[in-house]
């Protein structure tokens, strides 16, 4: 066979496809499942869509792309009316009947009839004498969603099935990642062809073939033209930034990314526009130059969603809790790591009145476990009991006029202490559930009005510090 | 078939909006006799307020409350219409880049998904539609596609003139069934409808989706991305932090994103722009006539800081100066003189409020220590020759200085010293408190916060005035009011509900029932409902208690003799009763069947009829979330009750 032109480094493999398939049509010789694996990013859809691609008007077939695949049902529904596409094209003068409906394949069975039901149709339409292959390309049959074991065996037997006297011989080709796939069925003895990763030289090459992509941006463009001068017709010295990029792309990021292409090429993308913007009349004949000042480029990988925003380095928080819902989460805090036997002892503002053993019961010395590393649960009446007792009265800075201090004090002495228990303090709480910052113990039935369900605290130590600082609330001092 | 229809039958979930009153305009043009029991405000000044002052004041509240609603109306339809336009404008760019795979991702960062985006206008051979998803609907990519092909399906074809195109025997192409709902739609669309496609998806919520459902599905937007004449935008809707979807998502897919992304900041409320054109608003709205008591505006400062999200917080603010102006409204008689020409209601009664006032004595004192004649200062406080009222319309006449002054200090803040991130309620609040000399903090706290105003002193300064007669001008919030109705106490309310009940019930003598009407059976003649009689014991409980002892206690506190008479009374003569309705008749029906198993013993009777109310109080009250089974048990039914409350503290 022909070199395909748009593949490089896969020669090998190219070969050992090209001999599993039947171009003579004789579909008998060839075998009727074939299986490429290869890890991600390796060129085996690639491959297998250029191929046939070449070969299309000697051999039928079509390919389904895994990224529409839901479920097996729809597999079976994306093949039937893969095929009926492509042999519609075939046979132009061919007329669907009304008894095949790709739609209505939802079951093998009904697959098998589909299939046999259009190929002796189309079959009317050639020589007595013809047989022809016709071949399915399923891509990542592993990855599909919603795919079951027996699934896959009921594909690759499905040629049995179907009546032998038909004028097409239903063939499969499968792309497959995970080579643990393959080994459930290991029996089945299928020809299988192995994509090995691609070499760093090799990624390399790859990506520099790809260059014309970045040539054709228009922004680029503009910029040699307009800023520094060159005309559209001197292909050399934009080859040679182009070039230059993608060796700096390959050589910043080749580690991060290990030889998976794609990511390489979105990176590089990401990139481009940028590093278009430093080029200028000074660094555009230098390749160090150019490193030096797009430096910051290739540093970082820059996939963040945030610095995006053009004219705003700094991004202003959007949302930001409230003193109140810090309050509330340091609580949390103190309830999931402190012993409820203690609470008395720490909060309570009696607790001289009972001091030492009395007021907590027996000391037994704790085992070390585990366990008690990780947030504890606790009852939503103890994050409020705790909450209030650490809550003060008015948590702004300000001086109070004479007035405001006598109310604060008459409520504060008969227990009027505002916002002890009210809607607010309830929706800072529902915020801080919603915000996944305050866990349920078990998130069957998780509810804050169900007595039954426990919760516990999700925030690190480190950024419970930040909160209680930036209260000015010293959480340490509690878990001595 | 109906697509709509079908759609809609297979929705999971339906949105009801009540339909608004029909009546909430012609309050002003109801006349005055029915007015008088319509108007819930009641008669002030002692109750010698006149009816018509009365009328007037329900009116001028009415009138200046709708005033201030359309304000406010206007000034959110005007941020939004801001907001529309640069979502239309990224909506309707052409993509620069024409390669495959780049599809616009716009983030509204701080919308509450409440933002009806429409689609941009449809070209001649393109059609854009907008597809909306909620985390609900989105369980898994399959039902999310299908979801979005449904109402895609059936808003193009809407769009489509069925004249010149038939869209449902093009869609026989594809399929018998005429459609099917998976990516084939999307792959054959432009052979089916002849027309391009700007497919818009519109994440709703977008940070409570499944980040993993979420991630297939940009993939997915990507594929589609690859067809013939298919564009592909999706909008996110972002409440909290961008960072927060991002930590979610794989590399790869904000790799994705990032090709071709914008940003639209929604979140009304930039460093308090528009809290403090709606607090402007309000005050201009009221004729700078009013005043705000400083607690008042601490409790607003209050609750605002209490606001998590800044969408919230615009909605705490109007609900508070509505609540204030309202309460103004109900509770002071002077409310109607905001209105200058309401000044010929003033008479005898007014008079002796106005002389009460604090402010207004001092003044007069003031006029003592200056020894003006005491013919002028009797008339006025005894209101001879109208010199009192005189001298009221005067002030009412005259502007509000603190009013005047804020915005003076606004107008100086912006213009001058191009400081945008005031907080006026803030400046407001400075301004009524006094330092240490006496005078106004307004000064100290404008050089604090910003000290580019100490150029500006002189022009900044505010003298220190005594505004006569401001407190009967002043939005308050005595004896919270406000904190209580806006930010009730759950527990107390529900407790002191529990404990009273005619807060929640109305007794009989107000529904108008007769108590001795024989033909009625109603139990709430002769008690109060159980759960009342089941609380006072319980608060008098210890944090324990067993079950069985506290039905005994439960069954003797109800009056129990009272309740026997009743029921046997209506029991005896219930047969030839002919006046019941049904319902009634049912119920002593039971009751009578109830005592005949227990053999007509009447104790017997009480005691299963008590139970019967107990354990639905215990149920009701483990719903309230009052009580539970004791904790540490592992026994279903231990025979402990426990109350709900936290006893380590």
């Amino acid at each position: 066979m022909s070199k395909l032109k748009n593949v490089v480094h896969r020669d090998e493999e190219l070969v050992f496809l090209d001999s599993f398939i039947d171009k003579d049509n004789q579909p008998d010789l060839k075998p009727n499942n074939v299986i490429i694996q290869g890890y991600q990013s390796c060129g085996k859809t690639y491959v297998v869509e250029e191929y046939f691609k070449q070969q299309k008007n000697e051999i039928l077939s079509c390919i389904i792309n895994h990224k529409e695949i839901f479920s097996w049902k729809n597999l079976l529904k994306e093949i039937s009316r893969a095929s009926l596409q492509t042999l519609r094209l075939k046979f132009s003068n061919y007329k669907v009947s009304n008894i095949i409906d790709p739609s209505g394949t939802e079951h093998f069975y009904l697959l098998v009839r589909f299939f046999s039901q259009l190929f002796s149709d189309c079959g009317q339409q050639i020589d007595e004498a013809a047989r022809y292959s016709f071949y399915v390309v399923i891509d990542k049959i592993d990855q599909l969603p919603e795919i079951d074991v027996n699934t896959f065996p009921k594909l690759i037997k499905l040629h049995e099935i179907l009546p032998s006297n038909l004028k097409f011989k239903l063939k499969f080709i499968y792309t497959v990642e995970n080579v643990s796939f393959i080994d459930k069925y290991a029996s089945y003895d299928i020809p299988t062809i192995v994509f090995p990763r691609y070499t760093a030289d090799e990624c390399l090459q790859i990506l520099l073939s790809k260059k014309c992509l970045f040539k054709a941006s228009s922004q680029f463009n503009e910029k040699l033209v307009d800023e520094i001068g060159i005309k559209d017709t001197v292909p050399r010295v934009k080859n040679q930034i182009v070039e230059a990029f993608l060796h700096f792309v390959y050589e910043a990021f080749y580690l991060y990314t290990g030889s998976n292409l794609q990511d390489l090429l979105d990176m590089a993308f990401l990139k481009w526009p940028q590093f278009v913007q430093i080029l200028n009349n000074d660094n555009y004949a230098n390749e160090v130059d150019m490193y030096k000042q797009s430096i910051d480029l290739w540093k970082n990988t820059q996939d963040y969603l945030e610095e995006n925003i053009p004219g705003n380095n700094k991004l202003e928080s959007q949302y930001d809790l409230s003193d109140l819902s810090k309050y509330l989460l340091v609580a949390s805090y103190l309830c999931s790591y402190l012993q409820p036997k203690y609470d008395s002892k720490v909060f309570a503002k009696k607790s001289a009145l009972r001091q030492g053993r009395v007021s907590y019961g027996r000391r037994a010395k704790f085992d070390f476990n585990p366990r008690h590393l990780s947030p504890g649960i606790f009852p939503l009446e103890r994050l409020l009991a705790i909450f209030q007792a650490i809550y003060p009265y008015s948590d702004r800075d300000r001086n109070y006029t004479d007035e405001e201090k006598d109310d604060i004090n008459n409520k504060h002495f008969s227990g009027l202490i505002p916002n002890t228990s009210n809607v607010e303090v309830y929706e800072a709480i529902g915020e801080l559930i919603s915000s996944k910052l305050l866990l349920p113990s078990k998130f069957l039935h998780a509810s804050p009005l169900n007595s039954n369900t426990k919760w516990k605290v999700n925030v690190p130590w480190e950024i419970i510090l930040e909160i209680s600082s930036s209260l000015h609330f010293d959480i340490t001092e509690y878990l001595q | 078939m109906d697509l709509k229809g079908f759609s809609e039958a297979s929705k999971t979930h339906y949105i009801v909006v009540p339909p608004p009153p029909n009546n909430t305009d012609d309050i002003n043009v109801v006349n005055h006799q029915s007015l008088n029991n319509s108007i819930p405000f009641v008669p002030l000044l002692n109750g010698k307020e006149s009816i018509d002052a009365l009328t007037k004041r329900w009116e001028l509240y009415n009138a200046l409350n709708c005033q201030f609603h359309s304000k406010i109306d206007n000034l959110l339809t005007q941020t939004n219409q801001i907001v529309y336009e640069k979502i239309y404008k990224i909506l309707s760019s052409k993509n620069t880049t024409t390669s495959k795979g780049i599809f616009t991702s716009l983030f509204l960062l701080g919308s509450d998904s409440n933002l009806n985006i429409p689609s941009p206008a449809d070209t001649e051979n393109k059609i854009n539609v907008i597809v909306s998803l909620t985390p609900k609907e989105s369980p898994n990519v399959r039902m999310m596609i299908k979801r979005s092909m449904f109402e895609l399906l059936a808003i193009a074809s809407e769009r489509i003139d069925p004249m010149t195109y038939n869209v449902s025997e093009n869609l026989k192409e594809i399929t018998l069934l005429g459609v099917e709902y998976d990516l084939s739609l999307l792959k054959n669309f432009k052979n089916i409808l002849k027309k391009d496609l700007k497919l818009i998806y519109n994440f709703k919520e977008a940070d409570s989706f499944s980040f993993q459902v979420m991630d297939d599905f940009l993939q997915i937007l990507k594929t589609m991305t690859t067809y013939d004449g298919i564009e592909v935008g999706a909008i996110f809707h972002v409440s909290t932090n961008l960072t927060n979807i991002e930590k979610n998502l794989r590399q790869k897919s904000i790799r994705l994103i990032k090709k071709n992304m914008h940003c639209v900041d929604l979140s009304k409320n930039k460093n308090f722009e528009l809290t403090n054109k709606i607090f402007e608003t309000f005050l201009i709205t009221v004729d700078g006539k009013l005043h705000l008591s400083s607690s008042l505006l601490s409790f607003t400062l209050d609750k605002m800081a209490n606001c998590d999200s800044k969408n919230k917080l615009v909605d705490t603010l109007i609900k508070i100066l509505d609540y204030s102006l309202m309460f103004y409204f109900f509770n002071t008689s002077f409310s109607i003189f905001v209105d200058i020409p309401n000044l010929v209601f003033f008479n005898e009664n007014y008079v002796k409020e106005l002389v009460k006032c604090k402010t207004f004595q001092k003044f007069i004192e003031k006029l003592v220590e200056t020894h003006e004649p005491s013919e002028n200062i009797l008339d006025l406080l005894e209101n001879k020759h109208n010199a009192l009222e005189d001298f009221f319309a005067k002030l009412l006449i005259s502007q509000n200085p603190r009013t005047e002054y804020l915005f003076k200090v606004k107008n100086i803040l912006e213009t001058e010293l191009h400081i945008t991130n005031y907080n006026l309620i803030e400046i407001y609040y400075n301004l009524l408190l006094q330092n240490n000399k006496g005078e106004n903090k307004i000064l100290d706290y404008l050089v604090h916060n910003w000290p580019e105003c100490a150029n500006f002193e002189e022009k900044l300064a505010f003298p220190n005035v005594e505004i006569i007669c401001q407190e009967l001008f002043m939005l308050d919030n005595k004896s919270d009011l406000l904190s209580e109705n806006l930010f009730p106490k759950m527990r107390s309310n529900i407790e002191d509900d529990l404990l009273s009940c005619d807060r929640l019930i109305p007794s009989i003598k107000v529904l108008g029932l007769d108590t001795n009407d024989e033909n009625l059976f109603s139990l709430s003649h002769v008690m109060d409902p159980p759960s009342t009689y089941f609380f006072s014991l319980y608060r008098e409980a210890s944090a324990f208690f067993n079950i069985y002892d506290f039905y005994v206690a439960f069954k003797t506190c109800l009056p129990k003799d009272v309740i026997l008479k009743y029921i046997m009374s209506h029991i005896n003569n219930y047969k030839d009763n002919e006046d019941y309705n049904d319902a009634t008749y049912l119920q002593v029906d039971i009751l009578k069947n109830f005592l005949e198993e227990n053999n007509n013993d009447k104790e017997l009777f009480f005691d299963k009829l008590a139970l019967i109310w107990f354990i639905q109080c215990v149920t009701e009250f483990k719903y309230m979330g009052i009580i539970k089974d004791e904790a540490n048990t592992r026994k279903s039914l231990s025979g402990i009750l426990e109350k709900q409350i936290w006893r380590g503290i």
